[in-house]
């Protein structure tokens, strides 16, 4: 392939509706064109695309939107047009990423188009960055008990497919993002305050990071973790729920899409421990979670963890942090 | 009809533990045939028992994946293709799905049945390339085939909706996922007549190259002296986890 560069997002539209997994696709995509620089073409591939793209209404204009007709008639099997179409929109763009949708629906085309291009191809991705230059993925292997990442050889085309529900959805447009962490966040209660930013020490460089999830809340449950912070002299983080809940501002976000941090202490409370958190603190030196649900991820990585109610352990743990030492 | 089987040697992913201290996996040293691809070689076998035919058990690798080839004859495979490579850790999904193809290409298969997904690396692409190189369909998510001539009625999971479509052949079949045990396995009476079964050798005439460089595997880090508190009242954990942070100069 001649130069190869941008980053192309093969979304889907079914009948004028954008896929949720679009979404996800977006977010990765416009995240690795930013990090590298290079274009963000969109493409629409599937039908009534002048439906969904009123929908989107204005969308950043540094974004090329194409939209692809795939025609489900003449094949024997509705991958085959999904397959050809893009094939053609990636032989026309000559991208340096191409994001495949990794829905099962989307996972039937996308690995033969890569095929089919003699082209290397990543799955189930679970986080996408730029480093050096160059595009870096993880994905799980081994059972799903251990992590590798992939890079590609800056002169070839890379092929991935996202792992459902492992990255941020983002807005295309007017067009919002339906995710897990919305659903809960209409869960939570409306009044949530977010912490003064004059008054927080900052997330890079910490020692010590207290960080809060969903289990915080309300405004009382994130009062408590910012005592405790105070108490530890350490700086606040959050989880991406307790941002997408209104309970933290978005710059607290430790994680795949917020800060990736790594103090001497992190410690999470009410925080299960997402994939996409873990990839923020995990290189963290100790790291002691207060979670009440026993089986969250939070604790495989912990140091020290206590089963509990937040509402409970961290006013404890401020008093016993106060309680004079005897020596 | 002519049936294909791939199955894959890997690591018994069951045995993987992480290393406290470098968070590296270690896996125990006995290989076994993958997970999804012992439901491929029942699936070919429940074929074989409606339509008719053989079986041959194909797969790539160095001569330890004999094993498994034996495995699949001893569970009802009736010969077995080994796809000589000694450089399969080099090769991505494509160089494999060539690899593969190439090999089956002129043994005019009606249907290769492929597993899902491999329990080491976890692609679930390499059906599928097989498919696309030699320039055949595939169906993904396959539960039961029924054959009819020259063609197959394949029941499959459409992204969680039960779908029954005939298909002609050649075609991939790639079998659902499943977290049952395989109903056949192999028996001692299969491993000793697995003995008598013809075993055929090939080079694998693709480079076992990718584009693609992968770090080495990193589990979630475990401390090797790891507290966890269930239980204990929250005043006992607080107090606890205090002089836990004390002792490890924690506190601010």
């Amino acid at each position: 392939m001649s130069q190869i560069s941008g980053v192309l997002v093969l979304a889907e539209c079914f009948g004028g509706v954008i896929s949720p997994h679009s979404h996800e696709m977006f977010s990765a995509g416009q995240a690795l064109s930013e990090g590298l620089g290079e274009q963000f073409i969109l493409a629409l591939l599937g039908t009534y695309q002048e439906d969904a793209l009123e929908q989107i209404g204005k969308l950043d204009p540094s974004i090329a939107v194409v939209s692809a007709l795939v025609d489900e008639e003449n094949v024997t099997l509705p991958y085959q047009a999904w397959e050809d179409v893009a094939a053609g929109v990636v032989e026309q763009h000559q991208p340096r990423v191409v994001i495949t949708p990794g829905t099962a629906f989307g996972s039937d085309y996308g690995a033969r188009l890569a095929a089919r291009l003699g082209l290397p191809m990543t799955s189930y991705v679970t986080s996408v960055a730029v480093e050096n230059g160059g595009v870096i993925v993880t994905r799980d292997v081994l059972g799903g008990r251990a992590e590798t990442a992939i890079r590609c050889d800056p002169s070839t085309t890379l092929v991935m497919a996202l792992e459902p529900g492992m990255i941020d959805p983002s807005a295309i447009g007017d067009i919002a993002a339906i995710s897990l962490q919305d659903v809960f966040a209409e869960l939570a209660p409306e009044s949530t305050v977010a912490t003064p930013v004059s008054t927080r020490r900052p997330l890079k460089g910490a020692e010590r990071v207290v960080s809060g999830g969903r289990g915080m809340r309300d405004a009382t449950g994130v009062a408590l973790v910012e005592e405790l912070a105070e108490a530890l002299d350490a700086a606040v983080g959050a989880s991406g729920a307790a941002v997408v809940m209104g309970l933290s501002p978005h710059d607290l976000q430790v994680g795949s899409s917020g800060e990736v941090v790594t103090p001497k202490l992190y410690l999470a409370a009410g925080l299960s421990g997402t994939p996409q958190h873990l990839y923020g603190m995990r290189e963290s030196q100790f790291v002691v979670a207060i979670n009440s649900d026993p089986n969250a991820p939070i604790f495989q990585i912990a140091d020290f963890g206590i089963v509990g109610d937040l509402f409970e352990v961290v006013p404890a743990l401020i008093a016993a942090l106060k309680a004079p030492v005897a020596s | 009809m002519r049936i294909a089987v791939f199955v894959k040697q890997v690591v018994d992913v069951r045995t993987v533990r992480i290393d406290g201290q470098t968070g590296k996996p270690k896996v125990a040293d006995a290989p076994v045939m993958n997970t999804a691809d012992a439901h491929a070689v029942n699936a070919a076998i429940d074929l074989k028992e409606i339509a008719g035919g053989e079986i041959t058990a194909v797969s790539l690798g160095p001569k330890d994946v004999l094993d498994v080839l034996v495995s699949a004859l001893a569970t009802g495979a009736d010969q077995a293709l080994h796809v000589a490579s000694d450089e399969t850790s080099t090769a991505d999904s494509l160089a494999t799905a060539q690899a593969l193809a190439s090999a089956v290409r002129d043994e005019g298969f009606d249907v290769l049945i492929a597993g899902h997904r491999s329990d080491d690396t976890e692609t679930a692409q390499v059906g599928m390339q097989i498919a696309e190189v030699l320039g055949i369909p595939h169906l993904s998510g396959v539960m039961t085939v029924a054959a009819d001539g020259e063609s197959l009625q394949v029941q499959r999971d459409a992204d969680g909706f039960p779908e029954v479509l005939t298909v002609q052949t050649p075609v991939v079949l790639i079998i659902k996922e499943s977290e049952e045990a395989p109903k056949r396995h192999p028996s001692l009476r299969g491993m000793m007549q697995a003995k008598r079964k013809l075993v055929r050798e090939v080079e694998a005439d693709v480079p076992m190259t990718s584009a693609l460089s992968w770090s080495e595997p990193m589990g979630q880090r475990v401390s090797a002296d790891r507290i966890l508190l269930e239980g204990v009242p929250a005043e006992d954990a607080a107090v606890q986890l205090a002089a836990w942070l004390r002792e490890h100069r924690l506190v601010g």
